[in-house]
């Protein structure tokens, strides 16, 4: 079973991706704001990491960072609402595997999860 | 009365400061114009050429009053004399034949007045018993005649002056004629004219001996006074003028002085007069101040000029810059609010998206996920509503097109309802709202219904939004003398002293540090405080940092008749309208 780590601090938002994810057939954990998600995805072992860009006390740019800086190269795919392009770019390249605004289509990400495990095998 | 003062500044701050402004720059211009004018007129080269025209004017002007009064005086006519010989006068031993030949100039000189003439007289060659003579021959007021005074001390001088023309009469010269000053007796002082006849050949001399004392007493001064006026507008008390006899060493004798206090002064010009008085002398030499002593006399006054010109400069500057940074600042909020809008508007539709997709795809087996799913699609469904109402709101109230329809209502019901409407979204996240509420009746309001829910839904939507960790929100109705109070309490973050009172401006948000940490447009506050002053109330906040916050709306109530005048629409903008009464007033 391959295990997910959501981090989204908009209650609706995560219970969507969490059953979306686990109706596929993921183990999900969900972390709610950028400390507690950052701490659980060093501590832990994950296949992959959904990460929301704007979450309260830390953003999802510097988890990316922290987490690539501290040698962790799991597959993270970034969520966003805000729609500046400059900001996709800047999550490409501080590590993220993929970049996906909102709102997207379920079986999209679903696809681009598949595609970013695929590629580290 | 303060607040509407300030209120007013801040809008129309362009219209205080710039009259103000020109009008401090323009004293200034004028006080330094002023000073520097005076600090020219101080200029060595200046002054310098200013004393010596008023010499080179003060002597020229006696000298022309001299000359022309012995043009005058002097013109004695050809024909009052009668010769016997062209230029030569039969005479007597007893000077009677020559007297009687010149009688008619007695005439003449009588008739001419001039104070500055001591004595008249007339010189005429003549021939007695064959020999070559002249007689000089003075006119005598008391008989109106004209006398020989052979003992008058006038005469060694009188003879030395008309000595050459003797020798022109004899020898029948032309020459001009014109008056001539002779001086080389300081005693006796003269000016002596030749008359001529038709062929302008000269028949004899006419003259006058010089009043010295009218010279010295009253022909000088008056000249210098009204000169020193001409030349010295403004400083003519700094000057010192000095008419010596003599020169200005000791050996000179003081004739006339503007300050008699002053025995001795270093003239920076010195002139002599002229025609008949060379051997005066005039100087004139300033007091006061030169340009060192006007430097230091107004280095204080300079020095205030030029740091409060530095001043008003600098205020301007960082007025300027003000403005700059405030401009920047806005359209650094704008863009933000771009960003922003757009999340809030993604956000509940991705959802709403997901949900309908799970549902869509058959990945939802349970009736009772159904029915959340359901749930959750509907209330952000309403959250979205929510967002566009308020953008709409504002884009209205922004291009002044918002309108609001007035009617009666009753307040508890519209409370009741905005509840409803959040009632999912607070139990989705854990917040209960807890709704107290006096048992007296209420006096109806007149409200735009859809306009205070917005208001009030907004209000609750930042209190769950801020809440933090507290899940308690309370919502408290009651009446205050003319005014229906709800107050919206939450326990959460709290906001500091500084930003309560930025939070109501538009795409204002509440900075907790981190850009990435505040969501929302920033509207909902602002859009609230339009409402609420178009009802004619105002909102009012109570916050603590880390307490948690209370939103006051108060509402004035209307009696049953003033209700007639609010049930129209009345048109909202931005930064204008009324400020709202004090609580308590009749409005």
């Amino acid at each position: 079973m391959r295990k997910v780590l959501i981090v989204e601090d908009d209650q609706i938002m995560a219970i969507a991706l969490r059953d979306g994810l686990e109706s596929e057939g993921y183990s999900t954990e969900v972390e709610s704001d950028g400390p507690s998600g950052l701490r659980t995805a060093m501590e832990k072992d994950f296949d992959l990491v959904v990460l929301d860009v704007m979450l309260p006390k830390l953003s999802g740019f510097d988890i990316c960072r922290q987490l690539r800086a501290a040698g962790n190269d799991v597959p993270l795919i970034m969520l966003t609402a805000r729609s500046l392009e400059a900001e996709k770019i800047e999550g490409l390249k501080i590590g993220a595997d993929d970049y996906i605004t909102k709102p997207f289509s379920l079986l999209e990400l679903l696809e681009r999860i598949e595609a970013c495990m695929l590629a580290r095998v | 009365m303060t607040e509407r003062i300030k209120n007013f500044l801040k809008k129309r701050w362009l219209w205080v400061a710039a009259p103000m402004a020109v009008v401090s720059l323009a004293v200034i211009f004028i006080a330094q114009y002023r000073s520097l004018r005076t600090l020219e007129q101080t200029l060595p080269a200046y002054r310098r050429e200013t004393m010596s025209k008023f010499l080179n004017e003060v002597t020229y002007s006696v000298k022309e009053e001299y000359y022309k009064n012995a043009e005058r005086v002097l013109a004695v006519p050809e024909n009052a004399i009668s010769f016997a010989h062209p230029g030569i006068v039969k005479d007597s031993t007893d000077h009677t034949a020559c007297q009687k030949s010149v009688a008619p100039v007695a005439e003449f000189f009588h008739q001419q007045e001039f104070k500055g003439a001591k004595r008249y007289f007339i010189a005429v060659a003549t021939e007695l018993n064959g020999g070559s003579e002249s007689e000089i021959l003075f006119y005598d007021p008391s008989c109106n005649g004209m006398q020989v005074d052979r003992k008058a001390s006038e005469m060694r001088a009188i003879n030395v002056a008309i000595a050459p023309y003797l020798i022109y009469i004899r020898s029948r010269a032309i020459i001009l004629a014109q008056s001539m000053a002779i001086d080389r007796d300081p005693y006796n002082r003269l000016i002596v004219k030749p008359v001529i006849d038709k062929d302008k050949k000269v028949v004899a001399v006419a003259g006058m001996l010089l009043d010295e004392k009218w010279f010295q007493e009253k022909v000088v001064p008056p000249a210098i006074k009204s000169n020193l006026k001409k030349f010295f507008p403004t400083e003519y008390q700094e000057a010192i003028v000095m008419v010596r006899l003599g020169d200005f060493s000791r050996e000179g004798e003081t004739i006339f002085s503007t300050d008699p206090s002053v025995k001795e002064i270093k003239p920076e010009f010195l002139e002599r007069f002229d025609y008949g008085f060379r051997h005066y002398g005039i100087g004139i030499t300033m007091r006061g101040q030169n340009t060192e002593q006007w430097a230091r006399a107004y280095f204080i006054f300079n020095l205030s000029l030029t740091m409060i010109g530095t001043l008003a400069l600098l205020a301007t500057l960082l007025l300027a810059l003000r403005t700059a940074a405030r401009e920047m600042k806005l359209l650094q909020m704008k863009t933000d609010f771009v960003a922003n809008v757009s999340h809030e508007l993604r956000t509940p539709l991705a959802s709403i998206r997901v949900f309908g997709e799970m549902l869509k795809l058959g990945r939802v087996k349970e009736h009772d996920k159904m029915r959340e799913y359901g749930g959750y699609i509907e209330t952000q469904g309403r959250r979205l509503t929510q967002v566009i109402n308020n953008i709409l709101d504002f884009s209205r109230i922004e291009s002044g097109k918002k309108e609001y329809n007035f009617e009666k209502a009753d307040v508890r019901e519209l409370i009741i309802e905005a509840i409803e409407a959040c009632k999912g979204r607070a139990s989705q996240s854990g917040h209960v709202i807890r709704f107290s509420q006096p048992e007296q009746a209420l006096p109806p309001v007149s409200v735009d219904f859809d306009a205070v829910s917005l208001a009030l839904i907004n209000l609750l939507d930042n209190a769950i939004k801020y809440s933090g960790e507290a899940k308690e929100i309370e919502l408290n109705l009651e009446r205050q003398d003319n005014f229906l109070q709800i107050a919206i309490t939450d326990h959460g973050i709290g906001i500091s002293r500084e930003e309560q009172e930025k939070i109501f401006e538009k795409f204002y948000r509440v900075s907790t540090g981190l850009v990435h940490d505040v969501k929302g447009s920033g509207l909902g506050l602002s859009i609230v405080k339009h409402i609420v002053e178009a009802h004619g109330g105002k909102i009012t906040v109570r916050s603590e940092v880390g307490q948690g916050s209370t939103f006051t709306i108060h509402l004035p109530v209307r009696d049953e008749r003033d209700t007639a005048d609010l049930e129209q629409s009345s048109f909202g903008r931005f930064g204008s309208g009324d400020f709202p009464a004090e609580a308590g007033t009749t409005n």
